[in-house]
């Protein structure tokens, strides 16, 4: 290796780092009451638009960005912010918009998550996902007792009881069947690609996920960071976790993917909702 | 010397070219009685296997442990001998879809009916089977079992190439919400299922203190114990200290680096393989918490006892209060009793089975024992643990 090369290589290095660009991107803070998984419940999320919708947003960025990230607060309560639970981002008062800025220097699947109590018990987090290649699917998964989710909104109470009995189990803001018309959950793909997925624990407890047909690779998590690499069928996701699998399917076929936890795939009381989703893979 | 080299060799690779066609029947029954102990019962629906063309009607809870060896083929005669549909799904091995058992993308087996499951087993590892019907309320009422796949037929490796085990164990974890065997044509609200009994393999509380499950062994030996949980809850592994457990494999797989911790949590779904490479005696227990991941309290607790004797013999007489007088021996094992608390000595097989008993008094003592020649392991409630012994 001569001098003239490591030169270049330090420079290209350098441009590297510097290269990651300034993403200037709008969320919003909305909490109503909504039907999910046929019950109505109260729902806390950040979305996109100043149209409420049950579904939390997704930002995609490349590794080194730095999101400068304006939120504005249409709920009549404050809220605080933070990257899932790794940093804390601030404040945000009600009715008030307030930019924030953070640097996403690692690949992988990350929250932008309200971290205070209300707005964490009724599932606001949106996905931010860092340098992950074009073939990725999302799941943002919230569970929630219908009751109690009023019970909360209205101040009636203010903390999960022991007696927690979801009955509301949604991955991306929908229960199944429904989780198959959505083209962000529902993986589809052809043998031998690398298919990214990445899994965001919005709910109050944890959710192992179980995956008929195929083994997938942990390639990052934020939490449980000892399982990094190992490769598995039933991948277990803590509440607030972050984290991304990488699936390269070895044959074709339609297969379910579900909580293994079998009183998270009821859509009331009927077995088959809930957390459920599918995996098409043509050969 | 040379040729004695040689035949070992060519033993060992005949041995290690094992997979093959396997073929076996299994049934699901609607029927089953699940002893709860003093006298108690519940209903349970489960698998179990046969001989045909005779079809008993065992079915037990829970379904029997499976054993295939990596590269195997497997048919699966499968006879529905219930009044509602049921499949089997097998978790974890990645089957194809026609046999992956789940009513909507594969089929279901209508009531008197069968079909056959094909599959390979391509991985060495810990499995499950289960039935993929309304499954939240199937497999709570009993309809889910383990599976063992061995990377070769000497059945003592955990995977390919991986290290070796002197003995093993092999654990299902589970729950049992009675309220749905006790009433399983109206169960009520699925949502608010709430396990009553946490089971390992079948048996929970006072039902895995009788010896079946204990770990015995000694500071030589390799102790291989797979975990599973079939539960909705968390189930918590908590091994002494000295028992240095170490996981090594996770659903199926083996993990890239060896993880050395005392406390395993097994979640709904997963597997791990651990090995126990005791350190010191051990006269304790093995802690199993089942806790509701909704309110994350504690549900039961089951202790399945643990014993290990040190090798050294000098240990021996501190530690244990007993010396064997010549070991290996035929016939006729010598003792000697240094602490008169032991009152009983008792021996076991390497995989646990009780053998015998007989009491014992301070001093020099014989105990008859007609064991074919083997490693045996002898321990008393009094010692720090179990000495091992060979019959020849
Ligand atoms: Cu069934
Ligand atoms: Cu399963």
């Amino acid at each position: 290796m001569n001098k003239i090369f490591l030169i270049a290589a330090f420079l290209l290095g350098w441009s590297n780092i510097s290269k990651g660009a300034v993403i200037d991107d709008t969320l919003y803070i909305h909490r109503d009451t909504v039907t999910m998984a046929e019950l109505l419940v109260n729902r806390c999320v950040l979305n996109p638009t100043s149209t409420f919708e049950k579904r939390n947003a997704y930002i995609d960025i490349s590794i080194g960005d730095d999101l400068q990230l304006t939120i504005i607060n249409t709920d009549s309560i404050a809220h605080d912010l933070g990257v899932s639970n790794i940093v804390s981002l601030g404040t945000v008062n009600a009715s008030d918009t307030v930019t924030f800025s953070h640097t996403f220097n690692g690949f992988g699947t990350f929250g932008i998550a309200i971290t205070s109590t209300l707005g964490y018990q009724l599932g606001a987090q949106a996905t931010v996902r860092v340098g992950i290649p074009n073939q990725s699917f999302m799941w943002n998964l919230w569970e929630m007792n219908d009751t109690l989710s009023l019970d909360l909104g209205n101040g009636i109470t203010s903390s999960i009881p022991t007696d927690y009995y979801p009955n509301v189990n949604t991955i991306n803001g929908e229960a199944h069947p429904e989780t198959v018309a959505d083209t962000l959950g529902r993986v589809i793909g052809n043998v031998g690609d690398s298919i990214y997925i990445s899994v965001v624990n919005s709910g109050n407890i944890v959710h192992t996920i179980h995956f008929h047909g195929y083994h997938v690779k942990i390639v990052q998590a934020t939490q449980n960071t000892s399982v990094i690499n190992w490769t598995k069928d039933s991948p277990v996701v803590q509440p607030r976790e972050t984290m991304t699998l990488l699936l390269v399917p070895d044959k074709p076929g339609m297969y379910p993917v579900h909580d293994h936890n079998l009183i998270s795939v009821l859509t009331q009381n009927s077995y088959g909702g809930g957390m459920i989703t599918n995996i098409t893979i043509q050969p | 010397m040379k040729q004695f080299v040689l035949f070992i060799a060519v033993l060992l690779v005949t041995q290690f070219s094992t997979a093959q066609q396997v073929e076996l029947w299994m049934q699901s029954r609607m029927d089953g009685e699940l002893a709860l102990g003093s006298g108690d019962t519940t209903e349970f629906w489960g698998f179990g296997l046969y001989t045909p063309p005779i079809i008993p009607k065992d079915i037990e809870f829970v379904g029997p442990v499976l054993r295939f060896v990596e590269g195997d083929s497997i048919s699966v005669h499968f006879l529905n001998n219930s009044p509602e549909d049921h499949t089997i799904h097998w978790h974890g091995l990645d089957v194809d879809q026609a046999n992956d058992g789940v009513p909507t993308t594969s089929s279901v087996v209508d009531p008197d009916s069968n079909r056959v499951y094909s599959f390979v087993a391509t991985h060495a590892g810990t499995f499950n089977y289960h039935c993929h019907v309304f499954t939240t309320f199937h497999l709570s009422m009993g309809m889910y079992g383990l599976i063992v796949v061995d990377p070769d037929t000497s059945r003592n490796t955990i995977y390919t190439g991986g290290p070796r085990y002197t003995q093993e164990h092999n654990w299902l974890a589970s729950e049992l919400n009675r309220n749905w065997n006790d009433n399983p044509i109206s169960p009520g609200l699925m949502t608010l299922y709430d396990a009553t009994h946490g089971m390992l393999n079948g048996k929970y509380g006072a039902q895995l203190q009788d010896g079946s499950h204990d770990i015995i062994g000694t500071t030589d030996d390799t102790i291989a114990v797979r975990l599973s949980s079939m539960g909705y809850g968390k189930v918590r592994f908590i091994f002494p200290p000295e028992a240095e457990a170490e996981i090594h494999m996770s659903d199926g797989r083996q993990i890239p680096s060896v993880i050395a911790t005392d406390t395993i949590d097994v979640y709904s779904g997963e597997r791990f393989t651990v090995l126990l490479k005791p350190s010191a005696a051990i006269n304790s227990t093995v802690e199993i918490v089942y806790s509701d991941v909704r309110s994350n309290e504690e549900i039961t607790t089951n202790e399945i006892p643990i014993y290990i004797g040190v090798t050294d013999l000098d240990e021996q007489n501190i530690e244990n209060g007993i010396s064997i007088l010549g070991n290996p021996f035929q016939g006729q094992l010598k003792v000697f009793v240094h602490n008169e608390a032991i009152q009983t000595l008792t021996i076991y097989s390497m995989d646990g089975k009780l053998m015998g008993s007989e009491n014992v008094t301070p001093g020099e003592n014989t105990l008859t024992t007609q064991l074919l020649s083997g490693t045996y392991l002898i321990h008393s409630p009094k010692m720090n643990g179990a000495l091992r012994v060979v019959s020849y």
